[in-house]
């Protein structure tokens, strides 16, 4: 069940929320728990062993972590702790790629064993690290279910976003809830599932539409239009509803995305784009290699291993290693030639940025190294400039890219701002009518089309 | 003033979210959506073995029976032709409101399939093949939809199917395909289609129907003066007595519009034909039973309007003008075209492949004592039931 789903919209949501408010507060978080493991059965029944094996470990190897011990053995603890949940990773999600990449190294065919990729497993287990190393250095302790809310807690559980275990506790505790932050974790959430299901999925009929490689020059460039703004809205609008359905119930959660198209940089884009993760990349792998603050043959290095890692998070496959290190390399050619600093137009700094990035999503798209091989060459010039399967997308999916293009800047934003700060009576009630509006529309659309899963959820 | 439309705001979201959960679980469940013209998934068996079928299914349940889904596919899809989608709900929407299927492509495979299941059977039976193409909407007016549809694609598909039937030993091709190509510009050709049906109408249908005639002439199999004429049947303009609800329009929740061109033609005098639905003389039938029952209605389709899908039917016309007995094998786009050969043959055999369940193709001519076999499907559908049928 995905938080875009008639099934959670209109059966799991409702009872949630009755059955959390009708309950004191000092049961609600274990209601939260019991709907959260609800929530993730039903999404993924077998493989909530995984999950539950990872919250149990990792929460007796922080307990372990807490204690009096001595340092060695705290450490001993920490390293075996990150290894298990590494180990764990690996075999659900890179077994295929190794086993392939070996069979081709010693040159013989077999099948390659698929192991179910848990849902959230990437998420969960970077979490539980986390959670690990800031036990392992500032001794933090968790209660079971304080800790098992870390882990899957269900708006966060599939895709984040990612936080410390320090940002959460205080708020499991005690939080609080009036019909002010109420009504506005149910904006926040409206504004995600349209962006998912009004945007993102529609733009995803064009780019699926037009073929994993169009036919043609122009089919290429505008299905990666659609596929770059889909990617966007699909993700931020999964944040947008996760952040909603938490501050619903008094949580806040970090935020994952800062209008990452209006980048002038790839460095920039990191800034914007998946927050929590390039955070989590930055606090627990960049400093502990020596960060920035380095040489430059070092600087080189730190970076490529956080891209290379970051391409291998995100999918067990050659192509998000490509994307990875192609991110890292420009990232490393922006830092040593101090591009960031020089006297660029930020009109060109922006067209490039969106360059980069749009080329840097061919691999990430592509299901091959041949498929991905094959989208540059259509880009660039093999085959027809344009074919009518083209020109249909054109015509049918322009207005709703340059909405979406519109929508990936904070103009909207700032005009929703400026008119609440003039006419805050007009504001309020513009803001309600448009949430029910848009829950409608969101209903119309869901109900027409069979479920379709958010992008991010496959990593 | 915050606070009140705070308020509001939790109350409209909670209010539609829990309105819409109590009225999915107080409505009883829908069997079918008239839209997706499919059967909607039924409430699921709460079987533990499969866990995950189980989930997939109670979603999939979520989804269909949703209280009034039928009439939000409706405003669904009036949004898509608000904003002026050539593409929608797998169509065409030309700027005049003509609708097409998306373009099928034939497959070599099942190209060579059909025609060595054609040359089996024809070597079998020993009787005259005559294998129509018929000419379908998209092959003759792709253009409407241009440039958004590659007209190239149909033609493709009519050559090569052309090719594949002249390689099969003892059948001949009629193509009549090609014959409305060569006769017919696309303005006439528009009067022969229903605009939002995946059909022809009865002109087009009579107009096929008579191109059929005249290859089965050449070939000898009646007399050039056995072609029925226009003349010979009686005409209807039905145009401005009924609404024709077409059935891509159904994919739109029918909001396009239902005025169009309805021409019918039907036997001058049927009162000695005798209609059979089973092969032998077990179930005799009313003509008004298989043919055209909509007929009088205000609201037409292109199965009321034509002899259904149905897996076997037969007529005898003792009035005829052939006495040959002919077995059809069919898809839809034959339907129109019954009363046309109920005129010109004694003995109408009608084989729909995808419902028939009785004797086998040998067995039926000789017991049927059955002159000639004649095909009449669409050119972009190379039936897999067809192959299956005639490969026994």
């Amino acid at each position: 069940m995905g938080l875009g789903s008639i099934i959670f919209l209109y059966g799991f949501c409702p009872a949630f929320f009755l059955i959390y408010y009708l309950l004191p507060k000092r049961f609600r978080n274990a209601a939260l728990l019991l709907f959260s493991l609800a929530f993730y059965a039903w999404g993924d029944p077998y493989c909530i062993c995984v999950l539950t094996l990872s919250v149990v470990v990792n929460f007796l190897l922080g307990r372990l972590l807490s204690g009096d011990r001595s340092a060695g053995t705290r450490k001993c603890i920490f390293v075996a702790g990150c290894c298990l949940n590494i180990l764990l990773l690996g075999v659900f999600k890179y077994t295929g790629l190794v086993f392939q990449t070996v069979c081709s190294a010693i040159g013989i065919e077999l099948t390659t064993p698929m192991l179910p990729l848990p849902m959230g497993i990437s998420f969960y287990t970077f979490q539980a690290v986390s959670f690990l190393a800031d036990a392992y250095r500032r001794r933090i302790k968790a209660g079971p279910v304080g800790f098992s809310l870390y882990m899957m807690m269900f708006p966060r559980v599939m895709q984040g976003p990612l936080m410390r275990y320090e940002d959460l506790a205080p708020q499991l505790d005690a939080r609080t809830v009036d019909a002010e932050r109420m009504a506005g974790g149910i904006f926040r959430f409206i504004i995600g599932l349209a962006k998912k299901v009004l945007i993102a999925d529609v733009l995803g009929t064009a780019s699926a539409g037009l073929g994993a490689v169009p036919d043609t020059v122009a089919g290429a460039w505008l299905g990666l239009a659609a596929y770059t703004l889909q990617l966007y809205f699909d993700f931020s609008g999964y944040t947008d509803m996760a952040l909603g359905l938490g501050g619903m119930m008094g949580f806040s959660f970090p935020e994952n995305f800062r209008y990452p198209y209006c980048s002038r940089s790839i460095s920039d884009f990191w800034r914007r784009w998946h927050i929590t993760l390039g955070a989590w990349f930055r606090d627990y792998v960049y400093f502990p290699l020596g960060g920035s603050r380095t040489t430059k043959p070092k600087l080189v290095r730190n970076l490529l291993v956080v891209w290379l890692l970051t391409g291998l998070w995100h999918g067990a496959g050659w192509t998000f290693i490509i994307w990875g290190l192609f991110h890292g390399v420009v990232i490393c050619i922006e830092k040593l030639a101090g591009l960031e600093k020089r006297k660029i137009p930020s009109a060109v700094r922006h067209i490039v940025c969106m360059l980069l990035v749009m080329l840097g999503w061919v691999p990430f798209r592509s299901a091959g190294v041949g498929e991905m091989s094959a989208y540059f060459a259509r880009m660039f010039g093999a085959g027809a400039a344009v074919d009518s399967a083209a020109l249909l997308y054109l015509h049918d999916y322009l207005p709703l890219i340059l909405i979406a293009a519109v929508g990936c800047t904070p103009l909207v934003s700032k005009l929703c701002s400026r008119l609440g700060e003039k006419r805050p009576t007009l504001a309020g009630a513009l803001r309600c009518a448009a949430a029910v509006l848009l829950l409608l529309l969101c209903t119309v659309f869901l109900v027409n089309s069979t479920y379709q899963p958010q992008l991010y959820a496959r990593f | 003033m915050r606070k009140i439309t705070a308020y509001l705001t939790v109350i409209a979201f909670f209010g539609i979210l829990a309105g819409c959960a109590l009225l999915g679980i107080a409505l009883p469940d829908a069997q079918s959506s008239l839209a997706e013209n499919r059967t909607l998934t039924a409430r699921p068996v709460n079987d533990l073995s499969d866990l995950e079928a189980l989930t997939e299914n109670w979603n999939n349940y979520a989804v269909d029976q949703f209280p009034m889904r039928e009439r939000l596919l409706g405003v669904y899809s009036a949004l898509e032709l608000i904003q002026g989608k050539r593409f929608a709900r797998n169509t065409y929407v030309t700027s005049d409101g003509w609708l097409l299927t998306f373009p099928y492509t034939l497959t070599d495979s099942s190209l060579q399939d059909l025609a060595s299941a054609l040359e089996g059977a024809a070597g079998r039976t020993g009787v005259p093949f005559v294998y129509a193409l018929l000419p379908q909407k998209n092959d003759m007016l792709a253009g409407l939809a241009e440039p958004y549809l590659d007209a190239a694609n149909t033609s493709s598909n009519r050559t090569r199917l052309l090719d594949a039937i002249a390689s099969a030993n003892g059948v001949t091709a009629a193509d009549v395909s090609g014959d409305f190509l060569e006769l017919y510009g696309e303005n006439e050709a528009e009067r022969m289609y229903y605009r939002t049906d995946f059909h022809w109408n009865a002109l087009g249908a009579f107009r096929a129907a008579e191109s059929v005639a005249e290859e089965l002439a050449h070939e000898g199999i009646i007399s050039n003066a056995d072609i029925p004429r226009e003349d010979d049947f009686e005409w209807r303009d039905l145009t401005s007595k009924a609404e024709y609800m077409g059935d891509l329009n159904r994919r739109f929740s029918n909001l396009l519009s239902t005025r169009e061109f309805i021409p019918y033609y039907g036997v001058k005098n049927a009162e000695r034909i005798e209609y059979y639905t089973s092969v032998d003389d077990s179930v005799k039938v009313e003509r008004s039973e298989i043919v055209a029952r909509g007929l009088g209605s205000t609201e037409l389709n292109y199965s009321t309007l034509s002899t259904d899908n149905l897996g076997y039917f037969r007529v005898i016309n003792p009035d005829a003008r052939s006495d040959k007995r002919v077995l059809i094998l069919k898809d839809s786009y034959q339907n129109l075209t019954t009363d046309y050969f109920t005129e010109l043959f004694r003995e109408v055999n009608v084989i729909d492949p995808r419902a028939y369940r009785d004797i086998p193709l040998q067995e039926l001519v000789k017991t049927r004592n059955i002159d000639a076999v004649i095909f009449m499907f669409h050119q972009e559908n190379v039936s897999s039931e067809l192959i299956g049928f005639l490969n026994g």
